[in-house]
């Protein structure tokens, strides 16, 4: 008796062999093996008798004719049916690649937060010291312009300050010029701290604190002393930025991606209903 | 005018010149999708969608056999439909009146047969049709482009957008199931037409 995988394998070459399409080696083992198993040979004739019989099947002549009329009706040409149906598999693709991208920058966003946070730590306390140089006169002169703001000083009240300060010391010139470089920046700074009914006075005390740093020779500064709407529109610009922080870049990019995703999600499941 | 003529003509928009092209393969493409779908309204939409593309098409063919252009179209417009109704099954008209109709258009092999010979040999075909399209839609569309339509293992590999060992394998699978169906149903053929197995 022959092993049962030579049955098996001389079945699975039957159409092959029927068909001449198998090597020398697998014909003279299909030939050796059906001569001693009358089982398998009667397969192959069986497998013979098929694949004559669907040789033989008829040829069905067409119904009717499909010679294509002068004009083709609008239902003859159903190409939306098959175009919608060619945009699936791409649409398909396009989602998952979607999906892959959004799970990795999501991944990676957590990832970088969870050891940012940590990492951060460390270099927050030298990046205070850093800045420590100029955010002082800037916290300096900031404190001034909120007091001077809440003593709401009026115009002569300015100009009388203005005359006093053109006979002022040298300590308070030095003064002057550590907080003569920053006007500008601290400006907007204090009064984007100030609420808005009260901009006007700390543009005010703005234009004295500029002025008094102009009179005691910082000339540097003196095209910075600007008129008073301006540092109030200044500030009205660094307000949001100084107020809400920046949008992450990715989180921006992770926006996009969910958006994508969630359209061409919607596009696909159309698409897919369409062509069904 | 021979072939190649005409499909140069049609390219230029000769209607008339395709249209001659389609009366010439119309048979071949109908009884290719006649034996996969094995259901005259969707072989006939199937011929009428392969003949309205090939013309959209014209300029997007390279040359070579126009005949096997156009079995290709005609097999992938069937795959498309196979596909469709996979995901939304549906009863046609045809399925339900038993689809005689179609029947009816057969060439009969033989006008010396007598007419037991050709009842039952009508048997045998409506057997084979119908074991055929209890066939997975690979191996049905391997086994009819192989067995009905004679094609080469390769033009049935490159038609079917795979390899020749692929072809080999499904042809292999088809004709296994399809002897297995006609063995299970024998009693239903004449005869001189049963695939016995145990030496007949």
């Amino acid at each position: 008796m022959k092993p049962i995988n030579d049955h098996l394998q001389a079945e699975e070459l039957f159409s092959a062999y029927i068909d001449n399409r198998v090597t020398a080696d697998e014909k003279s083992f299909v030939e050796r093996h059906t001569a001693v198993c009358a089982d398998c040979h009667a397969r192959l004739q069986a497998a013979r008798s098929l694949v004559a019989a669907l040789r033989a099947m008829p040829v069905v002549k067409a119904p009717r004719s499909f010679v294509l009329p002068r004009k083709m009706p609008r239902e003859m040409a159903r190409q939306p049916q098959r175009s919608i149906l060619a945009w699936y598999p791409a649409l398909r693709l396009a989602t998952a690649l979607a999906v892959v991208a959004f799970v990795l920058v999501f991944a990676g966003d957590l990832f970088a937060s969870s050891y940012g946070s940590s990492m951060n730590m460390p270099p927050a306390v030298p990046q205070a010291a850093l800045m420590a140089p100029t955010a002082i006169p800037a916290m300096i002169t900031k404190e001034v312009a909120v007091a001077q703001a809440t003593n709401a000083p009026t115009p002569t009240v300015v100009a009388k300050l203005m005359d006093q300060t053109q006979s002022a010391d040298a300590t308070s010139a030095a003064g002057a010029q550590l907080s003569a470089p920053q006007p500008a920046s601290a400006l907007p700074t204090a009064t984007s701290m100030l609420p808005a009914a009260g901009a006007a006075p700390a543009s005010s005390a703005a234009r004295s604190i500029t002025s008094t740093g102009e009179v005691t020779g910082a000339r540097a500064s003196a095209p910075q002393a600007t008129p008073t709407t301006e540092p109030a529109s200044d500030a009205a610009t660094a307000a949001p930025a100084n107020g809400a922080a920046p949008i992450d870049p990715l989180r921006l990019i992770e926006i996009v991606l969910g958006g994508l995703v969630i359209i061409l999600g919607v596009a696909t499941l159309i698409v897919r209903q369409r062509a069904a | 005018m021979d072939e190649n003529a005409l499909i140069q003509s049609a390219r230029k928009g000769d209607l008339n010149a395709f249209n001659t092209l389609v009366l010439a393969y119309q048979h071949q493409v109908y009884n290719l999708a006649y034996r996969i779908m094995a259901e005259q309204a969707a072989a006939e939409d199937a011929t009428q969608d392969t003949f309205i593309s090939a013309y959209k098409n014209l300029k997007s063919f390279r040359g070579g056999s126009f005949k096997s252009w156009l079995l290709r179209i005609v097999t992938n417009a069937c795959y498309d439909d196979l596909r469709r109704r996979k995901r939304r099954p549906a009863t046609s008209l045809d399925e339900m009146m038993g689809d005689q109709e179609g029947d009816m258009e057969f060439d009969v092999p033989s006008a010396d047969d007598g007419p037991e010979t050709v009842m039952q040999r009508r048997e045998m075909i409506d057997l084979i049709q119908t074991g055929i399209t209890t066939l997975p839609d690979d191996q049905r569309i391997t086994l009819v482009l192989s067995d009905v339509q004679s094609m080469s293992y390769e033009e049935i590999a490159e038609m079917t957008h795979t390899n020749v060992g692929t072809v080999k394998s499904r042809l292999s699978r088809g004709r296994a199931r399809l002897r297995e169906y006609l063995q299970a149903h024998g009693e239903l053929l004449p005869d001189l037409y049963r695939l016995e197995s145990n030496g007949a």
